[in-house]
């Protein structure tokens, strides 16, 4: 039996836009894929069409040995899905939740209420086990949400932003509970615009595009596709950062990303011994004071800036935008 | 619905073997064969299975209502005075033929009335807010068929109907109306009043799944009925309507209900209509109608939330 995922020149439109764009993805039985992409690059989509949600425009997909659009029923037997959004039902309590999905899940009405038992257990949830839903916190929901995608012991679990919105302590919580699932063998599908998370949590990472993939590998294959260092430098004088910027450019391998509000440049630029003291010798000649200097070996996120020419943080981009 | 032999581009659906085999047969012929192993799409779902998943839809949404006092005090007060005043005002003013009784004549008129508009404004609405809701996602990834998602729904209607139901049966009672042809018959008049407000509840479901969003449902699910409830012998006899409507009336389902349910419960029938089919047969007009509905709403329903839902 294979737990694998995997698709193959799988598209969808939205009216005239692609959502996905040819996406060929596999994950091999008992492993965990990150895919990664900023916001609108068809993670989401993608999972959808994996759970059955959406019927894709084109290609095929595989989850457990099924093709998805035809034996949709047998892929659901198989998978537990947590969305981006919580998905629990907020008039019943967390107990009921459990046992209702459980129950629909085809669990016994005994079997449903030990395993609803043990999930509220092991999601710290016991104490809350009584109360309605909608009184729950955020981190709590969505523990809520994680535990009812575990009721029927998917082999093939898919997580989509499952941290997004979280507190960093549920964050880190959550992932030490998704670490142990791995540890239990299920195959699982994340997806996540935290590169840390992918790092994190992955054994493979895809990163995704405008609905195509761009790249795929471990972290650190991935961290070798780019040899370039970042230099970071952030200025006193924020009048003086078009003329940084055209200093930094010249030893950059990359355009300057300019943080206005933070006075700060960041490039990519060659590993090369010197190139610092170099960068700041020019600076201090063009009477430039600087605030704080960081050179660091890349990160995803300088990956997914070397492959797409972007930087992946919106935020980030937005800055851009207005620099121009 | 779209064939699934898009999905596969080229591929017919017997095709898929052959075009799989010819292009990726090392990695994934062993799926192949197992995605053959099913007969096709409702594999693994039986009839026990779906009433089981049915019984469980219903009850996620009716233990609900316990967290909602508002609701259950609504629907227990407006029946009762929409009951106390049709009996006590409207009664007075109201002339049958034969000087029947108003009250008499007119309770299975509210319950028929009571029936379709509880059933089909709290179906339309509840479909239209689950739609707007994300658990409707987490069912749909569930192997459940979406025909026991959507019957959860009509049944929550109907029994949340039904609570209006007895109380304007309540409030009959109190006013001095009895069914006097005997408890069996009684009870059928109310398998029959049941049987009519679940197709009704389809008739809101499908304007739940047709409208954008719940607000246009609330309105939406509630419009027709209007016409439906006064072009009926509901609350008046037939008789005193213009000429040209009285046949409009006379096949209306709810006409039909409302005189079974006279009939059932040995109340003055007074139709006004005569020599129209449902006049004289109301019991089998009343099925009829009811199965008639529910065989256009309930695959036009299915159809059009597997369209909505899954692009």
């Amino acid at each position: 039996m294979d737990n694998g995922i995997y698709t193959e020149n799988l598209t969808k439109k939205y009216g005239a836009v692609y959502g996905l764009h040819g996406l060929n993805l596999q994950v091999s039985a008992g492993t965990v894929l990150g895919l990664l992409g900023p916001n609108g690059a068809g993670k989401t989509t993608t999972v959808n069409i994996l759970t059955t949600l959406l019927k894709p425009d084109g290609g095929s997909a595989w989850v457990g040995g099924f093709n998805v659009a035809r034996h949709p029923l047998q892929v659901r037997r198989r998978i537990g899905v947590s969305g981006q959004e919580t998905a629990v039902e907020p008039l019943l309590t967390g107990a009921e939740n459990l046992e209702l999905f459980g129950r629909l899940h085809r669990l016994s009405r005994r079997h449903a209420r030990g395993r609803a038992q043990e999930l509220l257990d092991t999601f710290d949830l016991t104490a809350a086990a009584g109360r309605l839903a909608r009184t729950y916190s955020g981190g709590m929901r969505r523990r809520l949400d994680l535990a009812i995608s575990l009721i029927k012991r998917p082999s093939i679990l898919f997580l989509d932003e499952p941290t997004t919105g979280l507190d960093p302590r549920s964050r880190t919580a959550t992932w030490d509970l998704i670490r142990e699932l791995v540890g239990s063998g299920v195959t699982l599908l994340l997806t996540t615009q935290y590169l840390e998370e992918a790092d994190q949590l992955a054994d493979l990472i895809a990163v995704v595009d405008q609905g195509r993939l761009i790249a795929e590998g471990t972290v650190e294959e991935l961290k070798t596709r780019t040899s370039d260092d970042r230099i970071e430098i952030v200025l006193r004088d924020h009048e003086l950062l078009p003329l940084a910027a055209t200093i930094l450019d010249r030893f950059a391998t990359s355009e300057a990303v300019v943080t206005r509000s933070e006075r700060r440049i960041a490039v990519m630029a060659p590993h090369k011994p010197g190139l610092l003291t170099q960068v700041l010798r020019e600076m201090d000649a063009a009477a430039i004071e600087l605030e704080d200097v960081e050179l660091r070996r890349p990160t995803l996120d300088d990956v997914f800036f070397t492959l797409t020419g972007r930087p992946m943080d919106v935020k980030a981009q937005h800055e851009m935008a207005t620099v121009e | 619905m779209k064939p699934n032999t898009i999905i596969d581009g080229a591929a017919a659906s017997d095709g898929e073997k052959q075009v799989v085999a010819g292009r990726h047969r090392s990695t994934r012929s062993h799926h192949v064969t197992r995605g053959w192993a099913g007969p096709g799409k409702l594999e693994g779902i039986t009839p026990v299975t779906f009433f089981v998943d049915v019984y469980l839809l219903t009850r996620r949404l009716l233990m609900r209502m316990p967290h909602q006092p508002d609701l259950i005090v609504y629907s227990i007060v407006q029946p009762a005075i929409f009951t106390l005043a049709m009996v006590y005002l409207f009664g007075k003013a109201i002339a049958l033929p034969g000087g029947a009784d108003y009250t008499d004549f007119v309770i299975a008129g509210l319950l028929a009335q009571t029936v379709v508009m509880g059933a089909a404004s709290a179906t339309s609405g509840g479909i239209a807010f689950e739609l707007s809701q994300k658990t409707i996602d987490r069912l749909r990834t569930l192997p459940l068929s979406r025909l026991s998602i959507l019957a959860g729904c009509t049944n929550a209607g109907v029994i949340r109907a039904f609570i209006t139901v007895f109380v304007t049966t309540v409030c009959g009672l109190v006013a001095g109306w009895r069914a006097q042809a005997g408890l069996g018959n009684a009870l059928l008049a109310f398998v029959i009043l049941l049987l009519f407000g679940l197709a009704m509840s389809w008739v809101g479901a499908l304007i739940g799944v047709s409208v954008s969003n719940p607000e246009v449902a609330a309105g939406a699910g509630t419009v027709w009925l209007f016409p439906v409830m006064y072009l009926s012998n509901a609350l008046t006899p037939v008789s005193a309507m213009p000429g040209w409507l009285q046949p409009v009336a006379g096949w209306n389902p709810l006409s039909a209900v409302t005189t079974a349910c006279r009939q059932l419960f040995g109340n003055p029938t007074a139709f006004g209509v005569e020599n129209i089919w449902p006049a004289d047969h109301p019991i089998l007009a009343s099925v009829s109608w009811s199965l008639a509905i529910m065989l256009v709403t309930v695959p036009l329903t299915v159809w059009k939330f597997v369209r909505r839902t899954s692009r």
